[in-house]
């Protein structure tokens, strides 16, 4: 139990101390990620069991059980496995990027949000609630945008994190639609409850606004088309990042969530037409876009969709078979993915260019990153003796079942053999066009093979692939845990490398000898100076879209953020009217007892005699300082009734704040120039004579009904009466703050602190603009 | 604009006012005081010292970073609330006991007053870091 806490909040915990950490460690900060990552790992090994054994883990703390959160962790096959992808390739990540990184790199930051957005990814695996589940993918949202632009000092880079956030947040708030609404119905956002219920969910009205909603969410963020706009260029990050993030992990946050309703929605048509058709129709695309691109990393961007792409088409299928493959290929492709990100991470970081054109017989000077190349492209290529074949068999039969199931979906065989060529092509360009040929003479630096450090993850990787590729059968448990978990049945699968000469074998072949023609030259050219089909135009629109939504949005703030403190007031007291007053109306509380309204002392009528007396200075004073003045001794007075009315809390407070608001008013205008008061128009002073008139009026009935209204029960009865019993004091004023509305004191202090922090950094950036001006 | 008669009397009292808003906080739950007007107390205590000397001799008499104090403020309150949650309790679940110790007699201790001294933190933290910034400013 406590390992699961340990797994989510050891590298959030990792992530927050790196800066204190950094000023000891300096460059070698990287050591500290290795360290994190391995403990991290070493949590996740050790909930193995919850994972093969025949119970999951389900731990469950509550959160505010009075508006039905709970804050749980779930651990089963699936959620294990991603787990232990995220854990144990996060390792390998931050190994290599402690060799990565050159030095003006901000190395602490760099291993700060990579922590940051590691425990973010396996909070999102390993939630029970869907709520909470979202709150870690937002998290995973914005820490990827620090890693897109971590080299911030690029526009390339800019651009590509916000492209990333916006296009992700738009796909996340249509989750947190599906999410509300699925609550609403269910009654339960824990997901095991969820599944239980499956069966009225899915009879159910909203149904398909439901999943539509939710598969919005996974669509973005797994890139699946049109969404697939954000990942290409997403690649401006640091290789490590994109390796962990965009081939391994976060990309794959949407094919986990869809694997993890799974037992929810499958099962009616809708979910394999929206699911699968996706899925192919990216597939193919991206596959197609692969293969025009030159950029190594763009060619392994619009890869990793066109794989994404495979495997939620997969996962559409909604049988055994399906999820099955997909598990087995989520592992695999995260895996040599992975590996090729490292390996072109190295190219780039050796020749200085990511570019095939210029790259050439780069087997001559670095023999042993091209092994590794190797490995990766014929893994991805799906070639028997490397995991990709295994799991790309396996796909293709849950393809060709489907065949029985409607004629139209033999569409899913077909394209997923085209799919298939087309990224037997780009896997071949990737290795043959950059490590064999002449070598190249315009690399803009000597390559050679990287320092071991470099070399050791993705050799590990490469390892994994070929041990996976030859005997699959290694991968068995944990394959069969994930789909047990994703189907919610029990399944006993063999992974073996031969399965005979069934129909995904000649699929395989077909697929093969189709690559090798797009692969041959004349091809190969065609294919990269066509015209794409449209999926230009989708970026088109976002580029259309985004400055336009700006100067939008620009506009709509500026119609009620005036930057008057006037308009401000005008509208806090507007509200109090128009929301108090139809309180009233609506509870019909317009009753008045008047007749003990002046039973005052003497005193109490010099009080409120002074009080109007000062108010009335606070407008008609010429002297600012008299107006300050002025509003103190209001403030003071109101000091003053609270003590007639025996309430020393309030009064003391009341004086205090009037303290500082005094002090804080003088220091301001003490320092302000002397400006001379603007003429009003005649128009504008009756407006706000008007809005004060109003306010005040219905301040003062309100008051009076209330005050009519003392005899009944009031809340302050609960308060007097369980604030010793329930919470030990006997002070209720502070037994309501500390106590039973904690929660909104401490919304107040973060309130408070903000403001603070928000005045000193508005005042410190004025002064340093000033500064920068005045030397300039 | 400094005042002799002011000068000898602010070294006095704002000992008296720090000592009385600690005070403040700790029997605020059974008397009149608490976090808040502890805080504000304290903030109070020492703009004094800004008003009768300087800036200067604030940060001497007490060198702390504003932003590091509201951060700790916030620590303890919201680390109140997630002892709890440790627990098993939902989040900011309170809790309290009595105690007897020698010498001083029987006191309460309740989680209520680390949640407390979270307020008192931010909010001196906060005022004070207000006040310093625009006075620093408007220089």
């Amino acid at each position: 139990m406590v390992a699961v806490l340990w797994v989510v909040f050891i590298p959030f915990l990792f992530a927050l101390l790196t800066p204190l950490v950094q000023r000891i460690a300096g460059d070698r900060i990287g050591i500290w990620g290795i360290i994190s990552s391995l403990l991290t790992f070493g949590g996740v090994l050790s909930l193995a069991n919850y994972a093969f054994g025949d119970e999951p883990l389900y731990v469950f703390y509550e959160w505010a059980p009075t508006l039905g959160l709970s804050f749980g962790f779930y651990v089963d096959g699936l959620s294990w496995l991603f787990a232990f992808l995220i854990s144990g390739i996060g390792v390998l990540i931050n190994i290599y990027a402690y060799w990565y990184l050159h030095k003006p790199d901000p190395f602490g930051r760099f291993f700060a949000y990579l922590l940051f957005f590691m425990g973010s990814m396996l909070g999102l695996v390993l939630s029970s609630n869907l709520i909470i589940l979202i709150i870690f993918w937002e998290l995973t949202t914005i820490s990827s945008f620090l890693l897109i632009g971590f080299w911030h000092h690029t526009e390339r880079a800019r651009y590509g994190a916000v492209k990333s956030i916006l296009v992700t947040s738009v796909g996340g708030l249509a989750m947190i639609g599906g999410t509300v609404l699925l609550t609403v119905i269910a009654g339960t956002s824990e997901i095991p409850e969820l599944i239980a219920k499956a069966g009225m969910i899915q009879e159910h009205a909203l149904f398909f606004p439901i999943l539509l909603l939710i598969l919005l969410g996974a669509f973005s963020k797994s890139a699946q088309s049109p969404f697939h706009i954000w990942l290409p260029d997403a690649m401006e990050a640091p290789t490590p990042v994109s390796a962990f993030l965009h081939s391994s992990t976060m990309v794959k946050a949407g094919v986990f969530l869809i694997a993890r309703i799974h037992p929810v929605f499958s099962g009616r048509e809708e979910w394999t037409l929206l699911v699968a058709t996706v899925g192919l129709i990216t597939m193919v695309l991206a596959a197609y876009y692969a293969l025009r691109k030159v950029d190594l990393k763009a060619i392994l961007a619009y890869s990793t969709v066109s794989q994404l792409g495979l495997m939620i088409m997969a996962l559409g299928f909604a049988d055994v078979l399906g999820a099955k493959a997909t598990a087995f290929h989520i592992m695999n492709h995260a895996a040599f993915k992975g590996m090729l990100f490292l390996v072109v991470g190295i190219i780039d970081h050796e020749t200085g260019t990511r570019d095939i054109t210029k790259l050439r017989g780069l087997r001559f000077t670095m023999p042993k990153t091209a092994v590794l190349a190797f490995i990766g492209a014929f893994a991805s290529a799906g070639i028997p003796l490397f995991n990709g074949f295994v799991s790309k068999e396996l796909i293709f039969e849950a393809a060709y079942d489907q065949i029985g199931i409607a004629p139209w979906m033999s569409v899913f065989p077909v394209f997923a053999v085209i799919g298939s060529a087309l990224t037997f092509a780009y896997s071949m360009k990737i290795f043959f066009s950059v490590f064999f040929g002449e070598e190249s003479k315009v690399l803009p630096k000597h390559p050679h093979d990287p320092p071991l450090g470099m070399l050791f993850s993705p050799g590990l990787l490469a390892a994994i692939t070929v041990i996976v590729g030859i005997m699959p059968f290694v991968a068995e448990n944990l394959v069969n845990a994930a789909t047990s978990a994703i189907t919610q049945t029990t399944t006993d699968f063999y992974l073996t490398l031969w399965h005979g000469f069934t129909p995904a074998l000649w699929m395989s072949v077909v697929t093969v000898a189709i690559g090798l023609l797009l692969y041959s030259r004349k091809a190969l050219l065609q294919v990269m100076h066509s015209k794409p089909p449209f999926g230009l135009t989708v970026n088109a629109m976002y580029d259309w879209w985004y400055p336009n939504i700006m100067v939008g949005a620009e506009k709509l703030i500026g119609v009620f953020q005036s930057r008057k403190l006037r308009f401000y007031f005008m509208y806090i007291l507007g509200m109090i009217v128009v929301l108090c007053g139809w309180v009233l109306i609506r509870d019909d509380h317009f009753r008045f007892i008047p007749h003990d309204l002046w039973m005052a002392e003497t005193y109490e009528y010099i009080v409120a005699v002074a009080f109007i007396l000062a108010t009335i200075g606070v407008a008609v004073f010429r002297s600012r300082l008299a107006r300050v003045i002025s509003l103190g001794v209001v403030g003071y007075l109101l000091c003053a009734i609270f003590i007639i009315l025996r309430a020393p809390d309030l009064a003391l407070t009341q004086l205090l704040v009037d303290v500082v608001t005094v002090i804080l008013f003088v220091l301001v205008i003490y320092f302000l120039p002397q400006l001379k008061t603007e003429k009003e128009r005649f128009s504008v002073n009756i407006r706000d004579l008007l809005v004060s008139v109003i306010t005040g009026g219905f301040v003062t009935v309100f008051v009076l009904a209330a005050y009519s209204h003392r005899y009944t029960t009031t809340i302050a009865e609960y308060f007097l009466e369980n604030s010793y019993k329930l919470a030990g004091g006997t002070n209720v004023v502070n037994v309501i703050l500390v106590d039973f509305r904690a929660f909104d004191t401490l919304g107040e202090i973060i309130v408070l602190a903000i403001a603070g922090l928000g005045v000193y950094a508005l005042v410190r950036l004025g002064i340093r603009r000033k500064q920068k001006e005045d030397s300039v | 604009m400094i005042s002799l008669i002011l000068n000898r009397i602010a070294r006095v009292v704002v000992h008296i006012i720090l000592l009385f808003s600690i005070f403040m906080l700790f029997k605020g739950h059974n008397e009149p005081g608490g976090g808040f007007i502890a805080g504000l107390m304290a903030a109070v205590a020492i703009v004094l010292i800004y008003i009768t000397y300087d800036l200067k001799t604030v940060k001497k008499l007490m060198p702390v970073s504003y932003p590091a104090m509201i951060a700790l403020g916030l620590f303890f309150a919201a680390g109140t609330g997630l002892g709890g949650v440790m627990l098993g309790y939902p989040f900011l679940t309170q809790t309290f006991d009595y105690f007897h110790i020698p010498l001083i007699g029987e006191i309460e201790l309740a989680t209520a007053l680390s949640f407390d001294i979270g307020v008192f933190l931010v909010v001196v933290g906060a005022t004070l870091l207000i006040i310093s910034t625009l006075g620093e400013g408007s220089k």
